[in-house]
């Protein structure tokens, strides 16, 4: 299994309350499979998406990525972990503002210290057609071109799970649909997981699995 | 006005912003305040003291004794005048029990003095009383500061020689009220007026004061000083000195007040590095708002309201800002105290004054308005379909308004250069150099941005960013070389011109300072002079006549102090008024002296020749002509024991005056004052310390009259005042750089504040934590030391222009003040930037996938 969770659970306090953000949830998605998380407003999708992506730690329960558990791992390797396994597509993009499309898809591969690093973020862009916009800074760019770099920026290490929270919620529909084309066939050409958020049932259609969360349970 | 809630809530939502651009503005003022209160509780001190300091209420002085005339007109003048004494101040050696001599200030008074204070003294028994004038006139005997106990080895009881006379030691000065802000090297030493003619010392062209001091108790100030404007009227002599206690304070305190002068300048750059810190802040602030601008334009409001309740907001913050600046300013009275207290004998009492406090909302105020205008008028043009854009940010536009709103603020600063040094040759010079360095500071900042964008580094991840970063942040890192750079060019500037200055004084290798510099020698005596001298094996050096003279017309036309204005507002009318007011020594010589350079005109090379039909010629110092605003082919008459003498200016000389050898302000061609009368003045080249004692006594012995200067005590005194002025002005540098420092962590604090969602990314993307915190400690730390060592080359070009131009001086490379503060700055600016960073580095990564 690529990802396997064993009664994941996260709870929020607002004074004596506790709010079951994700609720024991068992959750398993294998290599190169992709899976669309959906549900309403609040409940609980997109904390499931950060715990899954290391970006967050869990109340109990447990997270396995790549075999390896990293619910206990420190800030230090699960950054590493990140830097290596992981993939992240925003709804806002979240680009550097002062770093180029070139330097921004460059980013991960600084971190994670590879080689040729250049090359391969060309190659990266290109892959995502905007090899003609390696110079341009994110305000010069649209948003469909900005969610484009944000995508060559997340598969340019070539992870083996990629997730996606909302990535076409900040575009309009034409643009939208060709941002998740693009999505799914680079995940596909490359065998990633794909791990989807959204709200839109007819894009959650397109992945192989659909899980529902409402109250932070899955239906 | 009802809309100004919805402002003030704007402030209180931005918390960090509206605390650091307060914090800043306030200690930018703090300095201001500072030295306002200081300059206040001195002059209250001083004008408390000044009859004490006096004596009396109104005096006057010669270098000649005052006439039985002239004491009448004098006495007429007012029905005011209650009583008078008389008083007379010579500098002579004194000898001590063992032979051992010291130049001293000789204070003989009569029964009357002082009208106002008392002499405290110790004697044999160490009781403490209020010494009684009229003892030291009864009988040949003095009172001696202290420290002429060790130096004259003597004890109350034994006698010391003053002249010709001896006098016996009846007790320690404990307390002189009328010591004043005194830079004079001489101790001074009390005896009975009835007894000064017995010493010989008073005989012609020795420096002796004859003064006589009125008491009119019922006289206001105003009134004095109109009593004394009316007697320099009815006796017009240039050589007879008129004075109310109140212009001799002001004359004991000149020190401090060029003190004050320049402190206010570093003030100003204290206040001028806070408001780049406020304008990087408002700058920021207003990029954040400037989508809740749209939603008020949107809602109807207009943007002339929206630009007023900004300027409404600044003065809100600039009245905050300069209230907490007056509590930081009082706390650092007591520092600025006692690093002055050897220039200031007496207690200050630290007041606050609401002038000051008026001042400081004022500047507050205003400062904060004019670190903002230029800001508020990039939002004209800005319409509400901004909110349909996504780019909210950076829509601040430098439009032709921009441009013009800098001119309020260049004025202010300049205003407040000229109204702080008194000055408007210093204040402009201080707000050229100061605006010079500036931009300066910013090409080398450019020029670094350009080259470092250049640079690959790919060992250290967060080295590589932070230098790839260095030049995105442009404004960032303009604010940051400024603040820097400008504060450590100050910190570093003074210690260098002092380093300049003491070596000029010290001269360790090849000195050629004189040991001694001997005057008032009498013509008669100068061949006892010589023979002493020629004993010892030592060539006088330099041996000048001097003759005094009063200086009558210049270019036929009458020179009288009545032409001169009574009231002076710069420090340069006040140095005119000083050097039109007095007599003038004379001397004669062909070419130039030790320390002299021609700077325009012809050397004089030939003596006179009464047959030529020519006038004789004049040689003129260069700031001595510059202050009476005399120029070659101007002619001068003076008179000398009326007789009139005239003479053309042929040439004008620089004088560097750190050669300590006789030189003068006029020097006139060989062959016109020699037979005048006269006294000499001469320098004894560098000896050894035996022989100096050795030497120093002879002479006094056999010439009682002469006083002898000891050079190497005269450059420590000088030295000390430096010392002592460099350490005031460095103080507030101090505070100048602190300016600094607060602008290097409000600018880092924000920027990471800024920046947050960037560190998320960053984490999201894998970074470590130890990775983002290098990357921005190398950013602010790399910014820091580099416009600190661009700030200090900057110093080094101002000090060397400053010693060689203003002070004539041979430019000294001090290597230990920049290292140390470079040091300092590495170290300061990794602390700062780890405070202020350190909160926002742990933002979460997960913070990125909350939509809002």
């Amino acid at each position: 299994m690529t990802i396997q969770t064993n009664n994941l659970t996260k709870v929020f306090t607002q004074g004596s309350k506790k709010i079951y953000a994700v609720n024991n949830i068992n959750l398993s998605i294998s290599k190169g499979e992709s899976i669309a998380i959906t549900g309403k407003s609040g409940s609980g999708k997109t904390t499931l998406l950060s715990l899954l992506a290391g970006l967050d730690s869990c109340t109990s329960g447990e997270i396995n990525i790549l075999h390896k558990n990293i619910t206990h791992m420190n800030e230090k390797d699960l950054a590493k972990f990140r830097a290596n396994n992981i993939g992240i597509i925003f709804q806002k993009f979240h680009l550097l503002p002062h770093l180029t499309a070139l330097e921004n898809v460059t980013l991960p591969l600084e971190i994670s210290n590879s080689s040729n690093v250049l090359n391969k973020a060309k190659e990266a862009l290109d892959l995502v057609g905007l090899s003609d916009r390696l110079g341009h800074l994110p305000r010069q760019l649209s948003g469909g071109e900005n969610q484009r770099v944000a995508i060559a920026r997340a598969i340019v290490n070539k992870p083996p799970i990629l997730f996606a929270d909302e990535p076409s919620g900040n575009l309009d529909q034409e643009t939208g649909e060709q941002v998740m084309d693009l999505i799914f066939q680079l995940t596909q050409s490359i065998n990633m997981s794909l791990v989807l958020v959204t709200h839109d049932q007819p894009l959650a259609m397109k992945c192989q699995r659909q899980v529902t969360i409402s109250n932070g349970l899955i239906d | 006005m009802k809309l100004l809630k919805y402002f003030i809530f704007q402030l209180l939502n931005n918390k960090s912003f509206t605390i650091l651009f307060i914090l800043n503005l306030s200690f930018g003022l703090s300095s201001f305040v500072t030295l306002d209160i200081f300059k206040h509780s001195i002059n209250k001190s001083i004008k408390k003291r000044s009859k004490v300091f006096l004596g009396a209420d109104l005096g006057v002085s010669a270098r000649r004794a005052i006439t039985k005339e002239e004491s009448n007109l004098i006495s007429e003048a007012s029905t005011e005048i209650h009583s008078s004494t008389k008083l007379i101040e010579v500098f002579s050696m004194v000898v001590g029990p063992n032979e051992q001599s010291k130049l001293v200030q000789i204070k003989a008074v009569d029964n009357n003095f002082p009208f106002y204070g008392q002499i405290e003294i110790k004697d044999k028994n160490n009781s403490i009383s209020n010494g009684q004038i009229k003892t030291l006139n009864n009988k040949k005997i003095a009172w001696l500061y202290p420290e002429l106990i060790a130096q004259l080895n003597v004890r109350i009881g034994e006698n010391i020689k003053v002249g010709n006379t001896s006098f016996t030691v009846q007790a320690i000065i404990t307390n002189d009220n009328a010591e004043g802000v005194s830079t004079s090297m001489a101790p001074r030493l009390y005896i009975g007026y009835d007894h000064i003619q017995d010493t010989g010392l008073l005989q012609f062209g020795s420096v002796v004061w004859y003064s006589q001091l009125y008491h009119l108790p019922r006289l206001n100030d105003l009134e004095l000083n109109n009593l004394k404007i009316s007697l320099k009227k009815q006796i017009p002599s240039t050589d007879l000195k008129f004075y109310t206690h109140e212009s001799v304070s002001e004359q004991s305190s000149r020190l401090l007040k060029y003190l004050n002068d320049f402190l206010g300048l570093v003030a100003i750059a204290a206040l001028f590095l806070a408001a780049i810190g406020g304008a990087f802040l408002f700058r920021s602030y207003l990029n954040k708002q400037i989508h809740i601008f749209g939603i008020f334009l949107s809602l109807g409001m207009t943007l002339k309201s929206i630009m007023l309740y900004q300027a409404v907001q600044l003065l809100i913050l600039g009245l905050i800002g300069s209230s907490i600046s007056i509590l930081f300013g009082y706390l650092l009275i007591p520092i600025l105290n006692s690093i002055t207290a050897d220039l200031i004998p007496f207690t200050i009492i630290k007041q606050l004054e609401p002038n000051t406090i008026i001042l400081i909302l004022l500047l507050g105020c205003a400062g904060a308005l004019l670190i903002g205008l230029p800001l508020i008028t990039q939002l004209i043009g800005l319409k509400p379909n901004l909110l349909f854009s996504s780019k909210t940010q950076n829509n601040l536009n430098r439009n032709k308004w921009f441009w013009l709103s800098l001119i309020p603020g260049f004025l202010f600063l300049w205003s407040l250069s000229i109204w702080q040094s008194h000055s408007f040759k210093t204040g402009t010079l201080f707000t050229i150099l100061f605006l010079a360095s500036g931009l300066l500071l910013s090409i080398l900042a450019a020029l670094f941005m350009y080259f470092i964008s250049k640079i690959k580094i790919k060992k250290y991840l967060g080295l590589q960013w932070a230098i790839r970063d260095i030049s995105r942040f442009k404004i960032t890192s303009i604010s940051i070389f400024l603040s820097i750079g400008l504060g450590m060019l100050l910190l570093n500037l003074i210690p260098q011109i002092k380093a300049s200055i003491n070596y000029e004084l010290t001269m360790p290798h090849d000195s050629k300072l004189p040991s001694f510099f001997i005057f008032d020698i009498q013509e008669e005596q100068l061949s006892t002079l010589k023979k002493i001298s020629s004993h010892f094996d030592i060539t006088l050096q330099q041996t000048s006549p001097m003759v005094r003279a009063r200086l009558k017309t210049i270019n036929y036309q009458n020179y009288s102090e009545l032409q001169i204005t009574e009231s002076v507002s710069t420090r340069e009318q006040e140095r005119q008024q000083r050097s039109r007011n007095r007599g003038y020594n004379l001397s004669y010589r062909l070419g130039l002296g030790t320390g002299e350079s021609l700077h325009k005109g012809k050397l004089i090379n030939s003596s006179f020749d009464e047959n030529s039909g020519k006038l004789p010629e004049i040689s003129v110092e260069k700031r001595f002509a510059a202050r009476l605003g005399i120029k070659i082919n101007d002619v001068l008459e003076f008179d000398i024991q009326g007789v009139s003498i005239k003479g053309k200016i042929v040439n004008i000389r620089k004088v560097k005056w750190t050669t300590f050898q006789p030189n003068f302000f006029i020097q006139f061609q060989p062959g016109v004052l020699e037979i005048a009368p006269k006294t000499y003045l001469s320098s004894v080249p560098k000896i050894s310390n035996t022989m100096k004692n050795e030497l120093q006594n002879k002479i006094v012995k056999a010439i009682p009259n002469a006083s002898i200067i000891d050079v190497s005590r005269l450059v420590k005194k000088l030295k000390d005042i430096i010392e002592q002025m460099g350490l005031a002005l460095q103080f507030m540098t101090i505070i100048c750089l602190i300016a600094g420092f607060l602008v290097l962590f409000s600018i880092a604090n924000y920027q990471a504040r800024q920046r947050s969602s960037d560190i998320a990314i960053l984490k999201v993307l894998g970074s470590s934590f130890t990775t983002i915190r290098s990357y921005f400690l190398w950013m602010f730390t790399l910014l820091s030391i580099l416009s600190g060592l661009f700030g200090i080359s900057i110093c080094f070009i101002f000090s060397y222009i400053i010693s060689k131009l203003l002070f004539d001086s041979k430019w000294v490379f001090d290597i230990y003040t920049p290292a140390l503060s470079l040091i300092g700055l590495l170290i300061i600016s990794i602390l700062i930037t780890f405070i202020a960073i350190n909160q926002f580095l742990n933002t979460k990564a997960s913070s990125l996938l909350d939509n809002e």
